[in-house]
Order: C-alpha cells, then sequence, then structure tokens
C-alpha cells in the first residue's frame, strides 16, 4: 500500500494524464487507502465479535476470516494483483459460493417451518415456559410512574392490593418486595406504549409477595405465580414440574420427545443425511410429481429455445437481406420492446390472457367462437406458457442471429449467386453452417437460463395449476427452479426439501455451464 | 434503383415485408394494448355504442395516488396501488445494491483484463461459468442466513431492504465484473503500455488511465444494472413480506392477483393495470432509450481514441 502511495507522489505528474496534483490530492492519495482500511479493519473485527457475542460463531468465523484474508492481501505489496481482485472475489465468495455451501447443507438438514430453531434455541425456549401450578395466584398489574422511578402495583381476585418498592427503570437482579396496602390509586398509571417499550426490563421482574410466593410477568398486565415448566437434568433431559416426565431431545427427529417418542414442539433442525434426496426420488404422493415437473421443465426449455431459435433465425435472415427495403427501421422496432422491463411484460401478457377481458380470447371468440380458459386447463396454461416464453425470448435470438450474419463474409453469398444459387440454397449452405458453431454454447446458456426461469412462471401462472396427488404444492406448469421456491416461500416452509431440489439444479447448471465453456474455448468465436 | 429486378424477387420482397410486419404486430400488440388501455375511460353501457373511446388521464393520475382511488362512477380501485412507496423502495435497492455492487466490481474486472496472477485463466472459467447460475437458487440460503443474522443485526434480517442489497450484491458484483472486464479488454493497450514504461504502477495506470477512459462505459451498465434490479423479481419476492417493504415487481404482482387471479379478471382493474405498470416501467424505458444513443456515442468514441 506504502508503495504505491508513495509511487503516486513520485510518478504522477510525469503520466500527462492528470498534469498537477494538488497538495491535498497526494495526502489524500498517501492516508485515504490508510483510512479506508483501518475503518473497514475496525467494522470487520466489530461484526465478528458481536455475531460471536450472539452465539453465532459460525457467521463470526466467517467475518474473521474475511478480515484475516483482507489483511493479508492487502499487507503483502507484492501480491498486487490481489488487491485488485480481492472486493470483487470477496463478493463473489460471500454472497455467492457461500450461500451455495450453505443451500448444500441444508439441503442435508431438516430444516422446515416446525424445526425452524437451532438447538439451543429450542431448549431456551422450552426452559423459558411457564405453568400454572394448583394454588397460583394471577394478579392484575400496573405500573406506577413515581419521578423518573416506577412502583409496582398488583391486584388478585380478591382486591388486595400490593405495591413495591420504587425501583429505577433498568432495574435487574434482586427481587422487590411487595407489600400489602389498603388502596394505591390507578390514576397516572403507565399506558400500553411504555409497557410495551420496557417490556424487557419487565419481563426480568421478580415480585416478592407477603405470603412467600414470587410472582413473574405473564402478560402486558397480567402477573402470576407460575413456574418454569422445565428444569434441565445433568444429561441434558428435560423434566416436567407438572407431570414429571422426562423428555430427551432425540437428534434424528429434531424434536425433544418423551419416552413413549411424543413429539413436544418446537422442533430444532438437525442434519437428516441425504433423506430429502430419497424422499425426493422414493416418496410416493411426492417423486410422481417431482418426475413429471423435471420432464416438463425439460420440454418447455428445449421448446422454448428451439422455437424461439427457429423464429429469430428465420426473422434475422429475412433481415440481413440487403435488397429489403427499411431494413434499419424493422431492427429498431424489433428491439423496442426491450425496453420494457421483462417482469413487467409478462404482467402485461398475462392480462391478455384473461378467459372474460383478456385480448386473446376476444380475438378467439370473433374469429371461432370460442373462450378457451387459459389458466385452467393443463394442455392450455402449458401451451400459453411456451408461447409467452417465446414471445420473450425470440427478439433477442433474432438480435443475436443478426450479429452472427453479418460476420459471415459477404463473398460467400456473391460465389453462391454466382453459381445460381437460391436463397434457401443460401440458409442452408451458407448460413446455417456457419452460423451452429458460434451460436450453440449461446443456446445452451439460454437453455439454462429458461431451465430456471422461476421468474416468469411465479408471475404467469404461480405454478396452477395444481397436481391433485400430492401434499406439496407442486402445480403443473411448475419448473423445478419454481417449485423448489413454492417449497420454500409461496406454498409452505419447507426449506430442507427445497435446498434439495436446489442443489439438483446446482448440478445441472454446472454441467450446461461447463458444456458452453468447452465449445465457446474450443471455438475461440466468442471472447 | 436502375436494377432490372426480376418478377419473382419482388415477390419474394413482399412476402417478407408481411412477414416481418405480422412479427412486429405480434411483438408490439401488447404493449400498444397496454398504452391504449392506460388512457381510455372503462367501457359502459353508454359508451359502448360509440365507436371511438373516451381518453382520460384518470387511472393514471389514480395510480400515482394524485387522485382519490375512488373513481367517478363511485368504484374503489380494484387494489390498493401503493405507487410512490413501491418506486422509492425499488429506486432505494436499485442504487444501493448498483454502488456497492459497481466499487466492488471494478477493480476486480481490470485485474482479469490486464493484470497477470497465478490462476487467472481458471478463475476466468469460473467467472464465465458464474453467469449460467441464477440467483433464484440461492433464495432459501439467503433466507435462512439472514433469519439467522437479523437477530444480531436486524437491519439485514428477513423482510429488510438490507438484507435485499446484500442478496443482489453477489450476482450483481459478478456481472459487473464480466461487463466491466470486456470493456476494460476493448480500450487500446498502447496508452497502458506508454503509462507503464513512464513507471505507474498498476493502480496508477488503473486510476489514472483506464478509468477515465472507460467513465461513459461505466456510466451505462451502472444505469442499465440499476433499472434491471429495480424489476428484481424472485428474491424480492422471497425475502421481503411485508406490505411497506415491497418493491414495484412485488407490489404489480400483488395487483394482478387481488385484481383477478385464475384468468377472471375485470375490465376495471385491466385499464388500472395498465396504467400502472406503464408508469412502472418508465424508468426503465427511459434508461433504456438514454444508454442506447449514449452506447453508440462511446463506442465510437472509443474507436477514435
Amino acid at each position: 500500500m506504502s508503495d504505491v502511495s508513495q509511487a503516486v507522489l513520485a510518478a504522477a505528474p510525469d503520466l500527462g494524464v492528470r498534469p498537477m496534483y494538488p497538495r491535498w490530492r497526494a495526502y489524500a492519495a498517501l492516508w485515504g487507502p490508510r483510512a479506508i482500511g483501518l475503518a473497514a479493519l475496525m467494522v470487520g473485527l466489530g461484526v465478528a465479535l458481536k455475531l460471536y457475542l450472539n452465539g453465532q460463531w459460525l457467521f463470526g468465523a466467517i467475518a474473521l476470516a474475511v478480515v484475516c484474508v483482507g489483511c493479508f492481501v492487502y499487507m503483502q505489496a507484492r501480491s498486487s494483483a490481489w488487491c485488485f481482485l480481492f472486493p470483487g472475489l470477496l463478493a463473489a465468495s460471500l454472497f455467492v459460493l457461500l450461500p451455495i455451501a450453505y443451500t448444500a447443507s441444508l439441503s442435508t438438514s431438516n430444516y422446515s417451518s416446525q424445526n425452524l430453531l437451532t438447538f439451543s434455541r429450542a431448549t431456551e425456549y422450552l426452559l423459558t415456559s411457564r405453568y400454572m401450578p394448583e394454588g397460583a395466584q394471577r394478579y392484575g398489574f400496573a405500573l406506577l410512574p413515581e419521578g423518573k422511578r416506577y412502583r409496582a402495583r398488583l391486584e388478585n381476585d380478591a382486591g388486595e392490593v400490593f405495591l413495591s418498592d420504587v425501583f429505577a427503570p433498568g432495574h435487574t437482579g434482586k427481587p422487590l418486595t411487595m407489600k400489602r396496602v389498603s388502596d394505591a390509586p390507578l390514576d397516572g398509571q403507565a399506558d400500553t406504549a411504555t409497557l410495551i417499550r420496557s417490556v424487557g426490563v419487565l419481563k426480568r421482574l421478580v415480585l416478592q409477595l407477603p405470603d412467600g410466593s414470587a410472582a413473574q410477568m405473564s402478560s402486558l398486565r397480567s402477573f402470576d405465580t407460575s413456574q418454569p415448566l422445565y428444569t434441565r437434568r445433568a444429561d441434558g433431559a428435560l423434566i416436567n414440574q407438572q407431570d414429571h416426565t422426562v423428555l430427551r431431545p432425540n437428534h434424528r427427529s429434531g424434536y425433544y420427545e418423551t419416552e413413549r417418542g411424543e413429539k413436544v414442539a418446537p422442533g430444532f433442525a438437525v442434519s437428516v443425511g441425504a433423506a430429502q434426496f430419497v424422499k425426493l426420488l422414493t416418496d410416493e404422493g411426492l417423486s410422481q410429481p417431482f418426475l413429471k415437473v423435471f420432464g416438463w421443465t425439460l420440454a418447455y426449455s428445449a421448446l422454448t429455445v428451439l422455437l424461439s431459435f427457429a423464429a429469430g433465425l428465420a426473422l434475422a435472415t429475412v433481415l440481413s437481406w440487403q435488397e429489403l427495403r427499411w431494413r434499419e427501421t424493422y431492427k429498431l422496432l424489433f428491439y423496442l420492446p426491450s425496453a420494457v422491463p421483462m417482469m413487467i411484460a409478462v404482467l402485461i401478457v398475462k392480462m391478455m390472457f384473461f378467459t372474460n377481458t383478456g385480448e386473446v380470447n376476444a380475438v378467439l371468440d370473433t374469429v371461432f367462437g370460442i373462450r378457451p380458459e387459459w389458466f385452467q386447463s393443463p394442455g392450455l396454461t402449458r401451451t400459453m406458457v411456451v408461447i409467452v416464453s417465446v414471445w420473450l425470448y425470440f427478439p433477442y435470438m433474432m438480435m443475436l442471429c443478426l450479429g452472427l450474419i453479418r460476420a459471415i463474409p459477404p463473398e460467400l453469398y456473391e460465389a453462391s449467386a454466382l453459381a445460381g444459387a437460391g436463397p434457401l440454397t443460401n440458409f442452408t449452405h451458407i448460413t446455417l453452417p456457419l452460423i451452429a458453431r458460434p451460436i450453440l454454447p449461446v443456446l445452451i446458456a439460454c437453455f439454462a437460463s429458461t431451465f430456471n426461469n422461476a421468474g416468469l412462471i411465479n408471475y404467469l401462472t404461480g405454478g396452477d395449476p395444481s397436481y391433485l396427488d400430492t401434499r406439496d404444492p407442486i402445480g403443473m406448469t411448475d419448473l423445478l427452479s419454481s417449485t423448489a421456491f413454492r417449497m420454500a416461500f409461496t406454498g409452505g416452509s419447507n426449506f430442507g426439501l427445497a435446498a434439495a431440489i436446489s442443489v439438483l439444479l446446482f448440478l445441472i447448471v454446472a454441467v450446461l455451464a461447463f458444456a458452453s465453456l468447452r465449445l465457446t474455448r474450443n471455438s475461440g468465436s466468442l471472447n | 434503383m436502375g436494377k432490372v429486378v426480376g418478377r419473382e424477387v419482388v415477390w419474394r420482397r413482399r412476402v417478407a415485408h408481411v412477414g416481418i410486419w405480422l412479427a412486429l404486430a405480434l411483438i408490439l400488440y401488447p404493449f400498444a394494448n397496454m398504452l391504449w388501455q392506460a388512457v381510455t375511460a372503462y367501457s359502459t353501457a353508454e359508451t359502448t355504442t360509440r365507436l371511438w373511446p373516451r381518453f382520460t388521464a384518470d387511472h393514471l393520475l389514480m395510480v400515482l395516488g394524485w387522485r382519490d382511488q375512488v373513481d367517478e362512477y363511485g368504484g374503489r380501485m380494484a387494489a390498493r396501488v401503493e405507487f410512490w412507496l413501491w418506486m422509492w423502495n425499488s429506486v432505494k435497492v436499485a442504487v444501493i445494491t448498483t454502488a456497492i455492487a459497481t466499487s466492488l466490481a471494478l477493480t476486480t474486472a481490470y485485474a482479469f483484463a490486464r493484470l497477470r496472477f497465478t490462476g487467472r485463466a481458471s478463475l476466468d472459467n469460473l467467472l464465465y461459468m458464474s453467469h449460467f447460475f441464477p440467483g433464484v437458487l440461492l433464495a432459501v440460503a439467503y433466507w435462512s442466513i439472514f433469519d439467522r443474522i437479523g437477530d444480531t443485526f436486524p437491519a439485514i434480517g428477513v423482510d429488510t431492504h438490507g438484507g435485499l442489497v446484500l442478496a443482489l450484491t453477489g450476482q450483481a458484483t459478478l456481472g459487473m465484473v464480466w461487463a466491466f472486464k470486456g470493456y476494460f479488454e476493448q480500450l487500446p493497450l498502447e496508452i497502458e503500455e506508454a503509462a507503464r514504461i513512464d513507471g505507474a504502477t498498476d493502480w496508477q495506470t488503473f486510476r489514472a488511465i483506464a478509468l477515465p477512459l472507460a467513465r461513459p462505459m461505466i456510466v451505462v451498465m451502472v444505469l442499465l444494472l440499476a433499472t434491471s434490479l429495480m424489476y428484481e423479481p424472485m428474491l424480492s419476492a422471497a425475502l421481503l413480506t411485508g406490505s411497506d417493504t415491497a418493491t414495484l415487481p412485488i407490489g404489480l404482482g400483488r395487483f394482478t392477483v387481488a385484481a383477478g387471479s385464475g384468468g377472471n379478471g375485470s375490465s376495471v382493474a385491466l385499464h388500472e393495470f395498465a396504467a400502472a405498470a406503464l408508469l412502472a416501467s418508465l424508468p426503465g424505458v427511459i434508461v433504456f432509450v438514454v444508454t442506447q444513443r449514449w452506447m453508440d456515442q462511446s463506442v465510437a468514441g472509443s474507436v477514435k481514441g
């Protein structure tokens, strides 16, 4: 770093691009990076420490590792290229590689809405739950401000009133002794907003009543003498104080269980190995629709790519015909729709397919006298999805083909014209063979993007109509990626299963990407 | 043209024109229809008899909230539209993400384009392959990471814009690295080599030469990235659940659902949706048109330089 800034001072005036650096600029160049580096270091360490203190040691360790690698890279003046690379690689590994690894680890767990918590959080939850033993008392609670301090006022069903000593707003620790009083006026008591604000302190308050029992907060305006429901034994088992059953954590099912095997909510996330993948492929209610979704995803992507490529190529061939007038205007008009964001275009077309009000049915009604229900029957919905998808993709394909056709040397066409070849021969013998090599990796990329086009499905059909023979929310127009999305978000919270599908998709995408990479690097036409 | 043209060619030309017009009609019709719906009044019994519909700015004004969301016939809007809130949320997320992604991507892209380092070929391949990777597949991971980190840092928990920004940053950065890399490679190498011969370090060459030369392209890319992020549909749908955090795509999506899911929309909703979609896509369209013009100029400029 010092190397760089000294060189700035020494060599900058010679560059000729910026003739003179003012003095403040030199100082800024010298100290700016150091200040930024120091600030980043402090922030990084702070984040790591705070995460660690909150018990999230994994994320804390990752933050610490980032700080260490950053220090290593920027202290080592020799590895200059890595100073350049670090920010981008950091973003890629933190926000892409790490989530990939995290998804893989989630796919081997039973993480879902029932098993959302970590083991320690679930234990903590159970240990803080309370019950009302025989003879426990309930009290109405009011908080009486007295200057900047407070008194707690309790009143039981019999009308007996108890009042505490004054205590400071941040009071923690010792139990407060309650004294029996004849009455304490309620006017001037703290309102609900104040109670909600100080609920954290009030929850920790222990009020010692004259009869020896201790009351704790149970809701915003009531205290009771309930007891903790569970106590923890040394071996980690929880004893239910009410019926004396013993709960043991079952790290296979992700629940605390009684000796008879009854599960006690909340569950916690545990590793289940390959169970999610096995479930996906063998579970009766799941494997059938899953395989159908897989087939539909393949069919949809292949159809979209092939049809839009065919349409795009045909148009591009026509548009690159030299003798055609207004070619530039046409190209511009074809390019125009790309200005509208894809998501909005999808919604616009969706409205056009509505059964009663859509333009498509208005046309079909006048011409053929039919009003098909585009969103109800599986065949029609799938047709609509393919139509919309081709409609979205073929202008891009056309632009791509136009560029590639322009790169073909015109001499070839001149030679073929001399030989008396027609446009069809030109197309099959010159255009198509010369376009095939460079377009293939692009088509694979397009296939990969349609394959994972959850956005289109989510906004166009939402995956509907649904399969009826499955518990999980799977629809007949769902792609694999939108199935994963629905399982995790819109239709349920089965994150483990969604992660398993995502991992399968990672593998498919990786294979496609690798194939495209090999084709690109071999043909050498792109890049 | 003085050229003699065969009858066959004339016919071919005509067929080609007709084919192109048909394709154009197919592509442009939905957008034309949206424009039309947005500025015409609802068809009621009295107006259907007239040939020419009545034009009105009511739908647009209602979407913008400049007119009460109750129309002249006493009908409410089909669904709640909080256009400015959605727009503000979208712009906020897009601008912050773009700023972070651009600042992280610039130096990295320069290194990929110009500097030598061990493992460059494999990293280059990984960068290429990362383009196949759709961000939506990471939604589950993002959600659970932010759900857990949100306990410690509420600003990047689930249903916050902070979380969404971080989730979008990864893909955005990789995309920008790829785009900038391509542009840095196109810059004339001679100037940079001259600077190096004068003793400039990597950082000086980058800061004083490559960056100013690439500035027009950077501006174009930044604008395009920002507008594409404004309409990011999936990660925002996964991470944003509340009604006051909704961005444009989520708000509009909920509007179509509320206005008639399952294919049974009312014509009222159609006009209002068209107006909302028109206004929502305006930033994207404006940026697109502006950047197309700049792109031509800046490409021409770099060739001259």
